[in-house]
């Protein structure tokens, strides 16, 4: 028992794994631990410690302290069982002081096996090849099919997305101001349009290759008029064409037309 | 509907899926017994068992699905030569051991079974979608209880938990014997 032991540390998923080790390597069995000399193997295990992580290390220490302090607890002398008034108190100091640290080796031993048998799985797993969906979309054409997509599709492009982003810089907007057409002035426009034809799409009170900052005074031109009680609009359903009217005074043309 | 047309329809939805579909979804959309469904999937199996099959169909947390069978990969490798898929590191494996047998489960209990911290761990498990958050402990600081996914039983083609707690009691008893 008295052999060298020579292990990296980093071998190990922490204290109960490496005391798994050394139980298994010296056949020791689980329930009758040599506290003693499992403390010594652990200690002289401990040598590459500085190697560590300090969290991974606190751990190991602390198995250390446990590991110490149960060998002094049995070091200590065994209540005398023959006295009857001092066996009820004694039970209580009877138990093992290596029962929990046991229960807790039998415990990580389970799940151990555990994540073994789950490798066997996933390295079968990985020999079964799947497919992809079968693409549907085409035989609804006028539907808008969403692909499934989980949330941990979200965060898989999210995640590429910002990876992507690190190394460019971020894009430069250019907006020109120099060609729009003043508030005021769009006002005018689109009120003198509506005066002649009455009712008017909103795509049509600009030129399909305008600017966007174009569509965006126009449709606060549009909202000004509205304020001022001048004209409707009218958007049926979310992305349909938005249709402005014509008040002449309390006569609404849309509730004529309808 | 007679068993062999329901094999057919079912090697057809599963093949058009892709990804595992649920037994539900396809019993109330077609109107079948789940009964008849399971039973159809168990006779599809034993067709795919003969070696002229290439592929094969399983159970997923109560989804079917249709794979190529293991045996078929050597074959597959040399024509498509596919990239070596990235296993889960032992910390991983046995976190999520854990939180199979003893779900729903807080951080805090896992780390007291394995003894070290499980932090870093944790958050790969979820970034991987293997395992999410499922609810809050109702104690002090209301703790995040952790379980698996649908796509952890898949990852490891699993049937569901239970499979595998059976097969480890099974082990276990092999080995004391």
């Amino acid at each position: 028992m008295k052999t060298l032991i020579n292990v990296k540390l980093e071998a190990f998923e922490g204290p109960l794994d490496l005391l798994l080790h050394l139980i298994e390597r010296n056949k020791i069995n689980v329930y009758d631990i040599p506290i003693s000399e499992i403390t010594e193997q652990y200690l002289s295990c401990l040598e590459d410690l500085e190697n560590l992580d300090i969290d991974t290390a606190s751990q190991f220490l602390l198995m250390a302290s446990t590991l110490l302090s149960i060998k002094s607890k049995m070091l200590l002398p065994q209540a005398k069982k023959n006295d009857e008034a001092q066996m009820e108190i004694s039970t209580a100091f009877d138990e093992d002081p290596r029962a929990e640290l046991v229960e807790k080796l039998i415990e990580y031993k389970k799940y151990k096996e555990i994540a073994i048998l789950l490798r066997e799985k996933e390295e079968k797993e990985m020999l079964l090849m799947k497919k992809e969906p079968e693409d549907f979309s085409t035989f609804w054409e006028d539907e808008i099919i969403l692909p499934k997509i989980s949330v941990r599709d979200i965060v898989k492009i999210y995640l590429s997305i910002l990876r992507e982003n690190k190394n460019k810089k971020s894009l430069e907007v250019k907006v020109n101001l120099k060609d729009s057409v003043p508030l005021k002035e769009k006002i005018k426009q689109v009120y003198k349009e509506l005066l002649k034809k009455k009712n008017v799409k909103f795509t049509d009170l600009f030129n399909k290759s305008c600017s966007r900052i174009e569509v965006i005074v126009t449709f606060l031109a549009l909202l000004e008029l509205f304020k001022l009680g001048k004209v409707d609009i009218i958007q049926e359903n979310p992305f349909d064409e938005i249709l402005i009217f014509l008040k002449l005074g309390r006569e609404n043309l849309w509730t004529k037309n309808s | 509907m007679d068993k062999e047309l329901l094999m057919g329809i079912l090697e057809a939805i599963v093949f058009s899926s892709g990804e595992p579909i649920s037994v539900d979804e396809i019993s109330n959309s077609l109107g079948i017994k789940k009964e008849n469904i399971f039973e159809a999937v168990e006779s599809l199996k034993l067709e795919y068992k003969k070696r002229h099959r290439g592929i094969t169909i399983s159970v997923i947390g109560n989804r079917l699905r249709l794979t190529t069978k293991p045996e078929i990969f050597p074959y597959l490798e040399k024509i498509f030569k596919p990239k070596m898929k990235v296993k889960l590191k032992r910390a991983a494996l046995e976190t999520l051991a854990i939180i199979m047998f003893k779900q729903p489960i807080t951080k805090t209990e896992i780390e007291m079974i394995r003894g070290v911290n499980v932090e870093k761990t944790l958050s790969s498990l979820i970034e991987k979608g293997l395992v999410r958050e499922v609810a809050r402990m109702d104690a002090p600081g209301k703790p995040i209880l952790y379980g698996i996914t649908d796509y952890c039983l898949e990852y490891f083609g699993l049937e569901s938990i239970d499979e595998l707690k059976n097969e480890y009691e099974s082990l276990r008893i092999a080995e004391t014997n």
